[in-house]
């Protein structure tokens, strides 16, 4: 057996409020996919950044090629880390990316353009990528920006490359490709470590994995020798049931309700969507399916009043309703939780209560338009008790919780307006398994209670789970409308990818 | 404060009480780990800027008068107050902009554009006084209006909208009032000049705004708006904020209250000239940042604004009662900010350092 290019043992780290890792052994060996899963707040993000050098540990020892070093040399060791945020500068081409922070000099030491593109070119050949190097990143999709991020990660000639959820944007096919892609790396003798949410991925393109709970290691297994239920034990602690096994009883037959919500030829001002009908019932969870970039968003935001449209109806309880902003629609009673939960649905520098009352500051306040604080701590307290948010205090600024509890702040902030209708758009990105069910549970009991609600996922099994209808949507128009009952994943898998099975 | 920590401590409780109501064992778990250690009152006191400006007002206070008598007089409090009443009045709208995370640059030109309108209708046209300040006052609240819609609407950049503004505005009062318009009558001086409990008008004028518009954005629903924009616009929209119209309010307000500050130093000083409020914005940004408001919006208050404002006075105050050459007070109010912001952003880290260490152990 090869010797290991990192060995980490004993690393602890602490940050205000947490202690991040705690007694942690990890190594990696050149060739091999190591994966590393963990809920939200397990530690995966601190273990990447010491391996990165961005930070020292507080304890721990740290061997580099079987040599113990000190934590300082870390910081020069070449690894790249490609992270799950875009990193990308669109304004720049895709070789003014590759070659970001290094570029190459001619004589003159000045940036030689011509060494350049044609070293870019020859990385985009080795990967079977074919776009030209000069083309803007703006006009990439999400998927080729990532294999971007990590073309410039692989002209450093790095022994270690870490890549923090790749495939979060992606699409399946673009998945694949990046998997291809990973598997052609191993050859070279890169030690990869990949962080995912996405388990089912792991158990595709990794070696072994490595699982945080809490700071601390629950252990390394080889790939070969754990199965889904036992990695999900070990990351979720002594509550074992999965997400999958709690679907079917969940799904029963609720009796359907009248229609609430109906939408009716649908166009995009940009042409985003296309003639869109649909409807919603009361106590119905209506799922839609589709690929990034198939225009569902928008649909939602649409709905909403956030986006413009062409032309369209929207009948709410048989009622025509015309909305021409969110406070419209807000006020006919139809809600929308962003995906975007960071940058465009939390006010994350501000306390959870004033994020909880947000949309509400009429219901707190009198007749003249003066605030009860009371009013707002009464308010915030009742959503905090009945979404279960993690909080010490309702002062707390948000930023500093977890992300499910962002996530359940954000739904609190919206349901506690009591809506008619809710549209919610990928409720559980970037959250771990356990807040994730939790998120399930409570868009379940709100359907009950008589509110039509609309859940718009790229996330298959998550729509296969939990509603009850599912509209596939590819390229901005409806292809099918399935019974949650009877479709099978690989049916509507087909049906987003524009590949219909029913034809 | 007292009352704040009362509630803050209310607040706990409650949050306590609820999660030792769950009997569930791997919450609790977490509920240790997160948890963050007690802080001191004095931490969470030196963390609030308005405390740290009260305590340096209050070393000012007691140390000065050992090298000058006339310091902690009535008649310097008077001079102080009156000195910085316009300062002040216009900051009130700079303070509203900062939270929303943004800035108008042309409050200094507006101020001298209502001051000489006023003058110019009253002496050259003989408009009543009444209806001159209404039309100076009109003519600010265009500006502002045009500075709202320009930002909000077309979309040009605050600063670079606002910077123009200023341009054109100075401009203008300049080709209007030449080299000013004196004698004015004196009903409208009085405005300025007259004393009421020792107080000149512009200082009550200055405390009644303050008050007004303290309590309004502390407790009004329309100006708690202001918070979430400059938290995050974004969402404010989704949330149902109408966004653009409480934008274009504010600066419409910013450019009304720097009219009233026009109108009330040309009636203190009897004429209206056309430098007034020269570099006013740059004193009022100073002002607020120093009494808590970041450029990056979302933070503040109107008594820490006051403060600020009251703070710089002072300063300028002292170096003149210690003979200090008028050449250094900018040099020393640059300092004083960098100062300030720099020992918020120390203070935090020890904070957070502290916290962790806890942990450590």
């Amino acid at each position: 057996m090869k010797d290991t290019i990192l060995e980490m043992k004993n690393i602890t780290k602490a940050f205000p409020g947490v202690l991040a890792l705690d007694s942690v052994n990890f190594s990696i060996f050149p060739g091999e996919i190591h994966a590393l899963v963990g809920k939200n707040g397990a530690g995966k993000s601190t273990l990447i950044s010491i391996i990165s050098g961005v930070y020292g540990p507080d304890k721990g020892e740290i061997f580099l090629d079987g040599r113990k070093v000190g934590y300082s040399q870390l910081h020069a060791f070449p690894v790249s880390t490609v992270y799950q945020e875009n990193t990308v500068f669109t304004n720049l081409s895709v070789a003014d990316n590759v070659f970001a922070g290094d570029e190459p000099a001619n004589h003159f030491s000045l940036v030689s353009s011509q060494k350049k593109i044609g070293e870019t070119k020859k990385l985009l050949d080795i990967f079977q990528l074919d776009f030209n190097p000069l083309i803007l990143v703006t006009q990439l999709s999400p998927a080729e920006r990532k294999l971007v991020e990590i073309l410039r990660a692989l002209k450093k000639k790095s022994r270690i490359m870490i890549l923090d959820e790749p495939t979060a944007t992606l699409t399946i096919t673009e998945t694949k490709k990046l998997f291809q892609l990973l598997k052609n790396l191993k050859k070279s003798d890169i030690g990869i470590i990949y962080i995912s949410h996405r388990l089912e991925e792991i158990f595709e393109i990794a070696d072994r994995v490595s699982v945080l709970r809490d700071g601390k290691l629950q252990g390394t297994e080889d790939i070969k020798h754990i199965n889904m239920q036992r990695l999900v034990a070990m990351m979720v602690g002594e509550k074992t049931e999965l997400v999958e096994e709690k679907k079917k009883e969940s799904v029963q037959l609720e009796p359907i309700g009248e229609i609430c919500l109906e939408v009716k030829k649908f166009t995009h001002y940009y042409r985003k969507f296309k003639k869109i009908n649909l409807m919603v019932r009361k106590n119905e969870i209506l799922g839609i399916a589709g690929l990034i970039g198939s225009g569902k968003t928008e649909l939602a935001k649409a709905i909403f009043g956030q986006e413009k449209i062409e032309e369209g109806e929207i009948f709410l309880q048989g009622r025509k309703i015309t909305i021409h902003s969110p406070t419209d629609a807000i006020a006919q009673g139809i809600v929308y939780i962003t995906e975007n939960r960071k940058e465009e649905g939390l006010f994350l520098d501000m306390t959870v209560k004033n994020n909880i009352i947000s949309p509400d500051l009429n219901s707190v306040s009198g007749n003249m338009g003066f605030i009860y604080d009371q009013k707002i701590d009464q308010i915030a307290t009742g959503v905090i008790n009945q979404f279960d948010i993690k909080v010490f205090h309702l002062e707390q600024i948000t930023n500093t919780l977890s992300g499910g509890n962002q996530q359940k702040v954000l739904l609190g902030l919206w349901l506690h307006l009591k809506p008619k209708v809710l549209l919610v758009d990928e409720p559980t990105v970037g959250i771990d398994v356990e807040s994730k069910s939790e998120v399930y549970k409570i868009l379940r009991k709100i359907a009950d209670s008589g509110v039509a609600v609309i859940m718009i996922s790229s996330e298959i099994k998550e729509l296969l789970n939990n509603s009850d209808r599912i509209i596939t949507i590819y390229k901005g128009s409806i292809v099918e409308e399935f019974n949650t009952s009877q479709v099978s994943e690989n049916e509507l898998l087909a049906s987003i990818s524009g590949i219909s099975s029913r034809e | 404060m007292a009352k704040r920590a009362i509630e803050n401590e209310k607040s706990a409780n409650i949050t306590n009480k609820m999660i030792s109501d769950q009997p569930d064992l791997s919450s609790q778990k977490t509920i240790n780990i997160f948890s963050i250690p007690e802080e001191s009152v004095l931490t969470r006191l030196l963390t609030r800027r308005e405390v740290i400006l009260i305590i340096c007002i209050g070393v000012i206070i007691v140390f000065v008068p050992f090298f000058n008598k006339n310091f902690l007089t009535f008649s310097n409090l008077k001079i102080l107050l009156l000195s910085n009443s316009t300062v002040a009045v216009m900051a009130i709208g700079i303070g509203m902009l900062l939270i929303m995370g943004e800035i108008d640059l042309s409050i200094g030109s507006n101020m001298a554009l209502s001051g000489t309108l006023a003058a110019i209708f009253m002496q050259t046209y003989g408009y009543s006084v009444p209806v001159s300040i209404i039309l100076g006052l009109m003519a600010t609240l265009f500006v502002g209006f045009a500075n709202g819609l320009l930002i909000v609407k077309v979309g040009i950049n605050f600063l670079i909208t606002t910077l123009a503004i200023m341009g054109i505005i100075r401009g203008t009062v300049i080709i209007l009032a030449e080299g000013g318009v004196a004698f004015l009558p004196s009903s409208f001086n009085s405005i300025g000049q007259k004393f009421l409990l020792g107080f000149q008008m512009p200082v009550w004028f200055m405390f009644f705004l303050i008050i007004f518009f303290g309590f309004m954005v502390a407790k009004h629903r329309f100006f708690r708006q202001l918070y979430f924009i400059g938290g995050n616009i974004k969402a404010a929209r989704l949330v149902g904020i109408s966004t653009d119209t409480t934008r274009i309010i504010i600066y419409v307000l910013s450019g009304f209250l720097a009219g009233l500050a026009g109108i009330l130093n040309t009636a203190r000083f009897g004429s209206a000239f056309p430098t007034a409020g020269i570099g006013a914005e740059m004193s009022c940004i100073s002002a607020a940042v120093l009494g808590g408001c970041s450029l990056s919006g979302g933070q503040g208050n109107m008594f820490g604004v006051f403060l600020g404002v009251i703070f710089i006075g002072l300063l300028s105050n002292v170096l003149v009662m210690l003979n200090v050459s008028t050449y250094w007070h900018q040099i020393i109010n640059g300092i004083v900010l960098i100062a300030a912001i720099t020992f918020d952003i120390v203070m935090q880290r020890i904070r957070k350092e502290k916290q962790r260490k806890l942990l450590l152990q």
